[in-house]
Protein backbone atom coordinates (compact mmCIF):
# COMPACT_ATOMS: atom_id res chain seq x y z
CA UNK A 1 0.00 0.00 0.00
CA UNK A 2 1.80 3.53 -0.72
CA UNK A 3 2.43 5.95 1.86
CA UNK A 4 -0.62 8.76 2.24
CA UNK A 5 2.57 11.32 2.83
CA UNK A 6 4.22 9.91 -1.35
CA UNK A 7 2.49 12.42 -4.19
CA UNK A 8 -0.69 10.14 -6.02
CA UNK A 9 0.16 8.76 -8.92
CA UNK A 10 -2.63 9.94 -11.74
CA UNK A 11 -3.12 7.81 -15.35
CA UNK A 12 -5.06 9.69 -18.13
CA UNK A 13 -6.65 7.66 -20.70
CA UNK A 14 -7.61 10.28 -23.21
CA UNK A 15 -9.89 12.42 -22.33
CA UNK A 16 -12.37 10.41 -21.17
CA UNK A 17 -10.94 8.57 -17.95
CA UNK A 18 -8.64 8.87 -15.15
CA UNK A 19 -6.72 6.94 -12.46
CA UNK A 20 -5.59 8.16 -9.57
CA UNK A 21 -3.82 6.22 -6.74
CA UNK A 22 -2.74 7.52 -3.38
CA UNK A 23 -5.32 10.39 -3.64
CA UNK A 24 -5.77 11.54 -0.45
CA UNK A 25 -9.23 12.62 0.73
CA UNK A 26 -12.52 13.58 -1.20
CA UNK A 27 -13.01 17.50 -1.33
CA UNK A 28 -15.44 18.78 -3.42
CA UNK A 29 -17.70 16.17 -6.03
CA UNK A 30 -20.29 17.80 -8.52
CA UNK A 31 -20.68 16.64 -12.09
CA UNK A 32 -18.68 19.16 -13.57
CA UNK A 33 -15.59 19.53 -11.04
CA UNK A 34 -14.15 17.43 -8.71
CA UNK A 35 -11.78 18.70 -5.92
CA UNK A 36 -8.99 16.18 -4.25
CA UNK A 37 -6.98 16.79 -1.57
CA UNK A 38 -3.68 15.21 -2.33
CA UNK A 39 -0.20 15.79 -0.41
CA UNK A 40 0.91 19.06 -1.11
CA UNK A 41 -1.51 19.95 -3.00
CA UNK A 42 -5.17 19.91 -4.61
CA UNK A 43 -6.33 18.31 -7.43
CA UNK A 44 -8.52 19.90 -9.49
CA UNK A 45 -10.63 17.98 -12.85
CA UNK A 46 -12.94 20.04 -14.36
CA UNK A 47 -15.37 18.47 -17.07
CA UNK A 48 -18.69 17.58 -18.08
CA UNK A 49 -20.79 14.40 -16.78
CA UNK A 50 -18.20 13.71 -14.41
CA UNK A 51 -18.60 10.30 -12.54
CA UNK A 52 -16.15 8.20 -9.81
CA UNK A 53 -16.54 4.82 -11.27
CA UNK A 54 -15.18 2.88 -8.02
CA UNK A 55 -13.74 4.33 -5.00
CA UNK A 56 -11.48 2.59 -2.41
CA UNK A 57 -9.24 4.04 0.23
CA UNK A 58 -6.19 3.29 -2.10
CA UNK A 59 -7.38 4.33 -5.73
CA UNK A 60 -10.32 5.55 -7.32
CA UNK A 61 -11.46 6.38 -10.78
CA UNK A 62 -12.64 8.98 -12.55
CA UNK A 63 -14.79 9.31 -16.03
CA UNK A 64 -16.62 11.99 -18.26
CA UNK A 65 -15.67 14.60 -20.15
CA UNK A 66 -12.60 15.69 -18.65
CA UNK A 67 -11.35 19.43 -19.45
CA UNK A 68 -8.96 20.46 -17.79
CA UNK A 69 -6.72 19.37 -15.35
CA UNK A 70 -4.78 21.60 -12.76
CA UNK A 71 -3.21 22.18 -9.72
CA UNK B 1 -18.48 -8.55 -15.84
CA UNK B 2 -16.99 -10.43 -13.39
CA UNK B 3 -17.00 -7.22 -11.21
CA UNK B 4 -20.93 -7.36 -11.47
CA UNK B 5 -21.17 -11.13 -11.35
CA UNK B 6 -19.53 -10.92 -7.84
CA UNK B 7 -21.55 -8.46 -6.93
CA UNK B 8 -24.47 -9.28 -8.07
CA UNK B 9 -23.67 -13.27 -6.07
CA UNK B 10 -22.83 -11.21 -3.42
CA UNK B 11 -25.67 -8.40 -2.97
CA UNK B 12 -25.49 -4.82 -3.07
CA UNK B 13 -27.44 -1.67 -2.85
CA UNK B 14 -28.20 1.78 -4.04
CA UNK B 15 -27.82 4.68 -1.52
CA UNK B 16 -28.97 8.07 -1.31
CA UNK B 17 -26.64 9.90 0.71
CA UNK B 18 -27.76 13.40 1.87
CA UNK B 19 -27.20 16.20 4.50
CA UNK B 20 -24.18 17.52 5.80
CA UNK B 21 -20.52 16.82 5.35
CA UNK B 22 -21.38 14.05 2.92
CA UNK B 23 -17.76 14.34 0.96
CA UNK B 24 -16.86 12.97 4.78
CA UNK B 25 -18.71 10.22 4.76
CA UNK B 26 -17.42 8.98 1.23
CA UNK B 27 -13.74 10.05 2.98
CA UNK B 28 -14.69 7.45 5.85
CA UNK B 29 -16.30 4.97 3.62
CA UNK B 30 -12.81 4.36 1.95
CA UNK B 31 -10.71 4.30 5.00
CA UNK B 32 -12.73 1.68 6.16
CA UNK B 33 -11.79 0.41 3.26
CA UNK B 34 -15.77 -0.05 1.68
CA UNK B 35 -15.73 0.16 -2.14
CA UNK B 36 -17.96 2.27 -3.48
CA UNK B 37 -18.78 2.87 -7.19
CA UNK B 38 -20.59 4.45 -10.03
CA UNK B 39 -21.07 7.93 -7.40
CA UNK B 40 -22.68 10.90 -9.34
CA UNK B 41 -23.78 14.26 -7.62
CA UNK B 42 -27.39 14.92 -8.69
CA UNK B 43 -28.64 18.23 -6.82
CA UNK B 44 -27.80 18.25 -3.61
CA UNK B 45 -27.00 14.60 -2.97
CA UNK B 46 -25.10 11.79 -3.97
CA UNK B 47 -25.80 8.54 -5.35
CA UNK B 48 -23.77 5.68 -4.92
CA UNK B 49 -23.46 1.80 -4.81
CA UNK B 50 -22.25 -0.20 -2.03
CA UNK B 51 -21.79 -4.15 -1.33
CA UNK B 52 -23.89 -5.85 1.40
CA UNK B 53 -21.55 -5.62 3.61
CA UNK B 54 -20.25 -2.12 3.65
CA UNK B 55 -23.73 -1.53 3.58
CA UNK B 56 -23.99 -2.49 7.64
CA UNK B 57 -21.42 -0.31 8.59
CA UNK B 58 -22.74 3.13 7.14
CA UNK B 59 -25.12 3.94 9.92
CA UNK B 60 -22.01 4.42 12.41
CA UNK B 61 -19.97 6.51 9.49
CA UNK B 62 -23.03 8.37 9.07
CA UNK B 63 -23.50 9.36 12.98
CA UNK B 64 -20.29 10.48 12.60
CA UNK B 65 -20.61 12.77 10.18
CA UNK B 66 -24.33 13.92 10.47
CA UNK B 67 -25.23 13.05 6.96
CA UNK B 68 -28.10 10.79 6.29
CA UNK B 69 -28.76 7.98 3.91
CA UNK B 70 -31.57 5.92 2.42
CA UNK B 71 -31.37 2.44 0.34
CA UNK B 72 -33.23 2.92 -2.60
CA UNK B 73 -32.81 0.06 -3.97
CA UNK B 74 -31.06 -3.88 -3.08
CA UNK B 75 -29.92 -6.08 -5.71
CA UNK B 76 -28.30 -9.52 -5.92
CA UNK B 77 -29.05 -13.19 -5.03
CA UNK B 78 -28.87 -12.61 -1.10
CA UNK B 79 -32.05 -10.67 -1.23
CA UNK B 80 -33.69 -12.64 -3.98
CA UNK B 81 -33.58 -15.42 -1.47
CA UNK B 82 -35.55 -13.13 0.93
CA UNK B 83 -37.63 -11.72 -0.98
CA UNK B 84 -38.69 -15.48 -2.13
CA UNK B 85 -38.51 -17.42 0.98
CA UNK B 86 -41.96 -17.85 1.52
CA UNK B 87 -42.29 -19.09 -1.58
CA UNK B 88 -40.94 -22.63 -1.04
CA UNK B 89 -43.03 -24.26 -3.70
CA UNK B 90 -41.16 -22.15 -6.23
CA UNK B 91 -37.86 -23.41 -4.92
CA UNK B 92 -38.97 -26.94 -4.58
CA UNK B 93 -39.82 -26.93 -8.29
CA UNK B 94 -37.29 -25.56 -9.48
CA UNK B 95 -35.36 -27.82 -7.83
CA UNK B 96 -37.25 -30.65 -9.02
CA UNK B 97 -37.20 -29.54 -12.47
CA UNK B 98 -33.57 -29.40 -12.55
CA UNK B 99 -33.54 -32.63 -11.17
CA UNK B 100 -35.56 -33.86 -13.94
CA UNK B 101 -33.28 -32.32 -16.37
CA UNK B 102 -30.34 -34.00 -15.32
CA UNK B 103 -31.79 -37.13 -15.15
CA UNK B 104 -33.13 -37.09 -18.76
CA UNK B 105 -29.47 -35.31 -20.03
CA UNK B 106 -28.77 -39.24 -18.97
CA UNK B 107 -30.35 -40.68 -21.90
CA UNK B 108 -30.84 -40.44 -25.43
CA UNK B 109 -34.20 -39.25 -26.95
CA UNK B 110 -33.75 -38.27 -30.57
CA UNK B 111 -31.76 -40.81 -33.15
CA UNK B 112 -30.91 -39.32 -36.09
CA UNK B 113 -29.79 -41.06 -39.63
CA UNK B 114 -28.10 -39.70 -42.73
CA UNK B 115 -26.83 -40.36 -45.87
CA UNK B 116 -28.31 -43.49 -46.76
CA UNK B 117 -29.82 -43.77 -50.09
CA UNK B 118 -29.64 -47.49 -50.43
CA UNK B 119 -31.45 -48.33 -47.25
CA UNK B 120 -34.38 -45.91 -45.57
CA UNK B 121 -33.89 -44.49 -42.72
CA UNK B 122 -36.62 -46.64 -41.06
CA UNK B 123 -34.76 -49.47 -41.98
CA UNK B 124 -31.20 -47.78 -39.96
CA UNK B 125 -33.53 -46.75 -37.16
CA UNK B 126 -35.19 -50.23 -36.65
CA UNK B 127 -31.62 -51.49 -36.91
CA UNK B 128 -30.52 -49.45 -34.27
CA UNK B 129 -33.59 -50.76 -32.04
CA UNK B 130 -32.76 -54.50 -32.31
CA UNK B 131 -29.02 -53.24 -31.31
CA UNK B 132 -30.35 -51.91 -28.61
CA UNK B 133 -30.54 -48.21 -29.22
CA UNK B 134 -33.61 -45.89 -29.63
CA UNK B 135 -35.30 -43.25 -28.06
CA UNK B 136 -34.65 -44.02 -24.22
CA UNK B 137 -31.45 -45.76 -24.24
CA UNK B 138 -29.31 -44.78 -21.03
CA UNK B 139 -26.66 -42.84 -22.59
CA UNK B 140 -24.19 -45.19 -20.33
CA UNK B 141 -25.68 -48.29 -22.12
CA UNK B 142 -23.81 -48.22 -25.74
CA UNK B 143 -20.81 -46.58 -27.11
CA UNK B 144 -20.45 -45.21 -30.21
CA UNK B 145 -17.62 -46.87 -31.79
CA UNK B 146 -19.08 -50.43 -30.91
CA UNK B 147 -21.85 -49.36 -32.82
CA UNK B 148 -19.98 -48.06 -35.56
CA UNK B 149 -17.98 -51.46 -35.62
CA UNK B 150 -21.25 -53.56 -35.85
CA UNK B 151 -23.01 -51.44 -38.59
CA UNK B 152 -19.79 -51.62 -40.84
CA UNK B 153 -19.67 -55.45 -39.77
CA UNK B 154 -24.01 -55.96 -40.59
CA UNK B 155 -24.24 -53.39 -43.74
CA UNK B 156 -21.62 -54.67 -46.54
CA UNK B 157 -22.89 -51.32 -48.50
CA UNK B 158 -21.79 -49.12 -46.28
CA UNK B 159 -18.17 -48.29 -46.29
CA UNK B 160 -18.12 -45.30 -43.60
CA UNK B 161 -20.21 -44.72 -40.76
CA UNK B 162 -20.03 -41.90 -37.91
CA UNK B 163 -21.89 -42.24 -34.70
CA UNK B 164 -21.71 -39.28 -32.80
CA UNK B 165 -23.83 -38.06 -29.54
CA UNK B 166 -24.17 -34.61 -28.40
CA UNK B 167 -26.42 -33.89 -25.76
CA UNK B 168 -29.26 -35.90 -25.96
CA UNK B 169 -29.18 -36.51 -30.08
CA UNK B 170 -27.41 -39.42 -31.31
CA UNK B 171 -26.55 -38.55 -34.82
CA UNK B 172 -25.52 -41.42 -37.04
CA UNK B 173 -23.90 -40.57 -40.51
CA UNK B 174 -23.39 -43.49 -43.32
CA UNK B 175 -21.92 -43.02 -46.69
CA UNK B 176 -22.41 -46.31 -49.00
CA UNK B 177 -20.27 -47.97 -51.73
CA UNK B 178 -21.82 -48.46 -54.93
CA UNK B 179 -24.64 -50.99 -54.62
CA UNK B 180 -24.40 -54.58 -56.42
CA UNK B 181 -26.43 -53.40 -59.32
CA UNK B 182 -24.27 -50.63 -59.68
CA UNK B 183 -20.90 -52.45 -59.27
CA UNK B 184 -22.91 -55.18 -62.30
CA UNK B 185 -23.34 -52.38 -64.27
CA UNK B 186 -19.73 -51.53 -63.88
CA UNK B 187 -18.92 -54.83 -64.84
CA UNK B 188 -21.04 -54.84 -67.70
CA UNK B 189 -19.98 -51.59 -69.05
CA UNK B 190 -16.14 -53.74 -69.60
CA UNK B 191 -18.08 -56.73 -71.13
CA UNK B 192 -19.18 -57.44 -74.51
CA UNK B 193 -22.75 -56.55 -74.98
CA UNK B 194 -25.45 -55.92 -77.49
CA UNK B 195 -27.77 -52.55 -77.68
CA UNK B 196 -31.06 -54.47 -77.86
CA UNK B 197 -34.79 -52.39 -78.66
CA UNK B 198 -36.58 -52.08 -75.61
CA UNK B 199 -39.85 -51.48 -77.25
CA UNK B 200 -41.50 -51.55 -80.48
CA UNK B 201 -41.47 -48.97 -83.14
CA UNK B 202 -39.83 -47.45 -86.49
CA UNK B 203 -36.41 -47.01 -86.57
CA UNK B 204 -35.77 -43.15 -86.85
CA UNK B 205 -32.23 -42.77 -86.40
CA UNK B 206 -29.05 -45.14 -85.74
CA UNK B 207 -25.57 -43.59 -84.58
CA UNK B 208 -23.17 -46.62 -83.78
CA UNK B 209 -20.32 -45.99 -82.26
CA UNK B 210 -19.15 -49.20 -81.59
CA UNK B 211 -20.11 -52.68 -82.79
CA UNK B 212 -22.24 -53.22 -85.88
CA UNK B 213 -25.78 -51.80 -86.94
CA UNK B 214 -28.35 -54.64 -87.62
CA UNK B 215 -30.95 -52.38 -88.06
CA UNK B 216 -31.18 -49.54 -90.48
CA UNK B 217 -33.69 -46.00 -90.59
CA UNK B 218 -37.39 -47.60 -91.75
CA UNK B 219 -36.67 -50.75 -90.03
CA UNK B 220 -39.56 -51.68 -87.53
CA UNK B 221 -38.26 -53.33 -84.23
CA UNK B 222 -39.92 -55.13 -81.39
CA UNK B 223 -38.64 -56.03 -77.81
CA UNK B 224 -35.81 -57.68 -77.78
CA UNK B 225 -34.54 -57.27 -81.73
CA UNK B 226 -31.07 -56.60 -81.79
CA UNK B 227 -30.41 -52.87 -82.96
CA UNK B 228 -26.43 -52.75 -83.06
CA UNK B 229 -24.31 -56.28 -82.42
CA UNK B 230 -21.51 -56.80 -80.13
CA UNK B 231 -19.84 -59.40 -82.55
CA UNK B 232 -18.41 -57.45 -85.31
CA UNK B 233 -17.41 -59.65 -87.92
CA UNK B 234 -13.59 -59.58 -89.93
CA UNK B 235 -14.52 -60.49 -93.64
CA UNK B 236 -11.24 -61.83 -95.83
CA UNK B 237 -10.74 -60.84 -99.34
CA UNK B 238 -13.54 -63.45 -100.46
CA UNK B 239 -16.08 -62.44 -98.32
CA UNK B 240 -15.85 -65.18 -95.90
CA UNK B 241 -15.82 -64.05 -92.19
CA UNK B 242 -12.42 -64.72 -90.65
CA UNK B 243 -12.85 -63.48 -87.42
CA UNK B 244 -15.53 -62.33 -84.90
CA UNK B 245 -14.27 -59.76 -82.13
CA UNK B 246 -17.11 -58.78 -79.19
CA UNK B 247 -17.00 -55.31 -78.14
CA UNK B 248 -19.24 -53.49 -76.18
CA UNK B 249 -22.13 -51.91 -78.40
CA UNK B 250 -22.34 -48.75 -78.43
CA UNK B 251 -25.03 -45.87 -79.79
CA UNK B 252 -27.52 -44.24 -80.20
CA UNK B 253 -30.86 -45.21 -81.76
CA UNK B 254 -34.07 -43.59 -81.51
CA UNK B 255 -37.69 -44.76 -82.64
CA UNK B 256 -40.82 -43.61 -83.18
CA UNK B 257 -43.22 -45.64 -81.83
CA UNK B 258 -47.18 -44.76 -80.47
CA UNK B 259 -49.14 -44.17 -77.11
CA UNK B 260 -52.41 -44.94 -76.50
CA UNK B 261 -53.70 -41.81 -74.40
CA UNK B 262 -57.14 -42.63 -72.75
CA UNK B 263 -58.83 -39.95 -69.87
CA UNK B 264 -61.76 -39.87 -68.45
CA UNK B 265 -63.24 -37.63 -65.60
CA UNK B 266 -66.93 -37.26 -64.63
CA UNK B 267 -68.11 -33.55 -65.16
CA UNK B 268 -69.75 -33.17 -61.38
CA UNK B 269 -67.25 -32.84 -59.00
CA UNK B 270 -66.74 -31.42 -55.17
CA UNK B 271 -64.69 -27.80 -54.70
CA UNK B 272 -63.71 -26.45 -51.41
CA UNK B 273 -63.97 -23.34 -50.32
CA UNK B 274 -61.82 -21.91 -47.54
CA UNK B 275 -63.70 -19.68 -45.75
CA UNK B 276 -60.34 -19.04 -43.61
CA UNK B 277 -61.41 -19.64 -40.54
CA UNK B 278 -58.98 -21.79 -38.60
CA UNK B 279 -59.05 -24.32 -35.36
CA UNK B 280 -55.73 -25.20 -33.58
CA UNK B 281 -55.77 -27.99 -30.81
CA UNK B 282 -52.73 -29.04 -29.34
CA UNK B 283 -51.75 -33.12 -28.27
CA UNK B 284 -48.40 -33.96 -26.87
CA UNK B 285 -46.74 -37.19 -27.76
CA UNK B 286 -44.73 -38.40 -24.97
CA UNK B 287 -42.25 -41.34 -25.01
CA UNK B 288 -45.08 -42.93 -27.10
CA UNK B 289 -48.27 -42.36 -24.86
CA UNK B 290 -50.52 -39.12 -26.65
CA UNK B 291 -51.64 -36.82 -24.13
CA UNK B 292 -54.66 -34.96 -25.69
CA UNK B 293 -55.03 -31.23 -24.61
CA UNK B 294 -58.42 -29.89 -23.23
CA UNK B 295 -60.44 -28.62 -26.54
CA UNK B 296 -64.00 -27.26 -27.66
CA UNK B 297 -65.96 -29.68 -29.53
CA UNK B 298 -65.22 -28.19 -33.36
CA UNK B 299 -68.09 -26.01 -34.22
CA UNK B 300 -67.22 -26.85 -38.43
CA UNK B 301 -69.59 -28.88 -40.04
CA UNK B 302 -66.82 -29.51 -42.68
CA UNK B 303 -63.04 -28.80 -42.40
CA UNK B 304 -59.78 -29.97 -43.48
CA UNK B 305 -56.95 -31.13 -40.87
CA UNK B 306 -53.37 -30.94 -41.26
CA UNK B 307 -51.29 -31.93 -38.19
CA UNK B 308 -47.83 -30.75 -37.57
CA UNK B 309 -45.31 -32.57 -35.60
CA UNK B 310 -42.74 -30.55 -33.60
CA UNK B 311 -39.79 -32.09 -31.24
CA UNK B 312 -39.04 -30.44 -28.28
CA UNK B 313 -35.46 -29.57 -27.58
CA UNK B 314 -33.71 -26.69 -25.77
CA UNK B 315 -30.59 -25.85 -27.77
CA UNK B 316 -29.42 -27.48 -30.92
CA UNK B 317 -28.63 -30.71 -28.89
CA UNK B 318 -30.90 -31.62 -26.09
CA UNK B 319 -33.69 -32.97 -27.13
CA UNK B 320 -36.82 -34.02 -24.90
CA UNK B 321 -38.79 -37.31 -25.34
CA UNK B 322 -41.71 -34.75 -25.85
CA UNK B 323 -43.15 -33.73 -29.12
CA UNK B 324 -46.19 -31.54 -29.87
CA UNK B 325 -48.58 -31.91 -32.13
CA UNK B 326 -50.29 -28.47 -33.79
CA UNK B 327 -53.55 -29.86 -35.13
CA UNK B 328 -55.03 -26.88 -37.71
CA UNK B 329 -58.45 -27.47 -38.97
CA UNK B 330 -59.44 -25.47 -41.93
CA UNK B 331 -63.29 -24.66 -42.51
CA UNK B 332 -63.78 -24.75 -45.80
CA UNK B 333 -67.39 -25.18 -47.56
CA UNK B 334 -67.91 -28.01 -50.14
CA UNK B 335 -70.06 -27.15 -52.81
CA UNK B 336 -70.89 -29.51 -55.60
CA UNK B 337 -70.00 -28.00 -58.78
CA UNK B 338 -70.22 -29.06 -62.91
CA UNK B 339 -67.79 -28.34 -65.68
CA UNK B 340 -69.31 -26.96 -68.29
CA UNK B 341 -68.67 -28.63 -71.95
CA UNK B 342 -65.84 -26.07 -72.59
CA UNK B 343 -64.31 -25.70 -69.20
CA UNK B 344 -64.64 -30.13 -69.47
CA UNK B 345 -62.23 -29.59 -72.53
CA UNK B 346 -60.19 -27.13 -71.23
CA UNK B 347 -59.64 -29.54 -68.04
CA UNK B 348 -59.36 -32.55 -70.15
CA UNK B 349 -56.25 -30.48 -72.26
CA UNK B 350 -55.00 -29.64 -69.00
CA UNK B 351 -54.43 -33.24 -67.81
CA UNK B 352 -53.28 -33.79 -71.53
CA UNK B 353 -50.39 -31.49 -71.32
CA UNK B 354 -49.49 -32.35 -67.93
CA UNK B 355 -49.07 -35.80 -69.62
CA UNK B 356 -46.94 -34.89 -72.44
CA UNK B 357 -44.67 -32.72 -70.10
CA UNK B 358 -43.79 -36.06 -67.83
CA UNK B 359 -42.81 -37.71 -71.59
CA UNK B 360 -40.66 -34.64 -72.53
CA UNK B 361 -38.98 -34.10 -69.48
CA UNK B 362 -37.70 -38.21 -70.22
CA UNK B 363 -36.43 -36.62 -73.45
CA UNK B 364 -38.69 -37.74 -75.69
CA UNK B 365 -40.14 -35.84 -78.47
CA UNK B 366 -43.70 -35.41 -79.00
CA UNK B 367 -44.49 -35.62 -82.85
CA UNK B 368 -48.08 -36.22 -83.51
CA UNK B 369 -50.84 -35.62 -80.75
CA UNK B 370 -54.50 -37.28 -82.24
CA UNK B 371 -56.06 -37.23 -79.09
CA UNK B 372 -59.88 -36.36 -79.01
CA UNK B 373 -62.05 -34.95 -76.39
CA UNK B 374 -65.26 -35.54 -76.26
CA UNK B 375 -67.69 -34.32 -73.73
CA UNK B 376 -71.41 -35.29 -72.93
CA UNK B 377 -73.78 -35.06 -70.29
CA UNK B 378 -72.41 -37.31 -67.04
CA UNK B 379 -68.22 -37.31 -68.56
CA UNK B 380 -65.21 -36.09 -70.62
CA UNK B 381 -63.44 -38.49 -72.24
CA UNK B 382 -59.73 -37.65 -74.28
CA UNK B 383 -58.90 -40.78 -76.15
CA UNK B 384 -56.29 -41.21 -78.99
CA UNK B 385 -52.64 -41.67 -80.42
CA UNK B 386 -49.56 -39.66 -79.67
CA UNK B 387 -46.44 -40.09 -81.69
CA UNK B 388 -43.56 -40.25 -79.96
CA UNK B 389 -39.90 -40.67 -81.00
CA UNK B 390 -37.73 -41.39 -78.09
CA UNK B 391 -34.26 -43.41 -77.71
CA UNK B 392 -35.03 -47.16 -77.59
CA UNK B 393 -32.03 -49.34 -76.68
CA UNK B 394 -31.15 -51.26 -73.45
CA UNK B 395 -27.95 -53.24 -72.72
CA UNK B 396 -27.52 -56.98 -73.22
CA UNK B 397 -24.39 -59.07 -72.25
CA UNK B 398 -23.66 -61.58 -74.80
CA UNK B 399 -23.03 -64.82 -73.24
CA UNK B 400 -19.48 -65.83 -73.15
CA UNK B 401 -19.13 -68.96 -75.71
CA UNK B 402 -17.89 -72.80 -74.72
CA UNK B 403 -17.15 -73.60 -78.51
CA UNK B 404 -13.41 -73.38 -79.54
CA UNK B 405 -14.33 -73.48 -83.18
CA UNK B 406 -14.39 -69.74 -84.05
CA UNK B 407 -11.61 -67.56 -82.83
CA UNK B 408 -13.83 -65.18 -81.04
CA UNK B 409 -11.31 -61.77 -79.44
CA UNK B 410 -12.23 -59.60 -76.79
CA UNK B 411 -10.85 -56.60 -77.85
CA UNK B 412 -11.81 -52.53 -76.02
CA UNK B 413 -14.67 -51.25 -78.08
CA UNK B 414 -13.86 -49.38 -81.46
CA UNK B 415 -16.21 -47.73 -83.91
CA UNK B 416 -17.82 -49.60 -86.55
CA UNK B 417 -17.77 -47.38 -89.96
Amino acid sequence: MLERKSPFVCSVNGAKEISIENYGSLGDFSDKKIVLNCYKCKMIIEGEGLLIEYFTDVDMKITGHIHSIHF
Amino acid sequence: MLFSLFHFLSGYCRIVLSGMNQERFLNLCAAKQILLWNIKREGKHYIFYISRGGYKELQEISEKTGSTFRCIQKKGIPYLFCRYKKRKCFALALLFCTAIFIVMSCFIWQVQVTGSYGHSEEELLDYLEKKGVHSGTKISGFSCARLEEQIRKDFEDIAWVSCERKGTLLRVRVKETLDKRDQKEGEMQESPCNLIASKKGRIASILVRSGSAKVKKGDKVKPGDVLISGIVEIKDDEGEIAEETLVRAQGDVYAISKIKYEDCFPLIYYKKNYTGKTEKSYRFLINGYTIKMPERKTAYAEYDEQSREILLHIGPQFYLPVSLFVITKAQCQISKESYSVSQAKKEARKRLFLFLKEYERKGVVILKNNVRIDSDKNECTARGIIKIKERVGKVQEIPSTLDGEKDIKQEPAVLNR
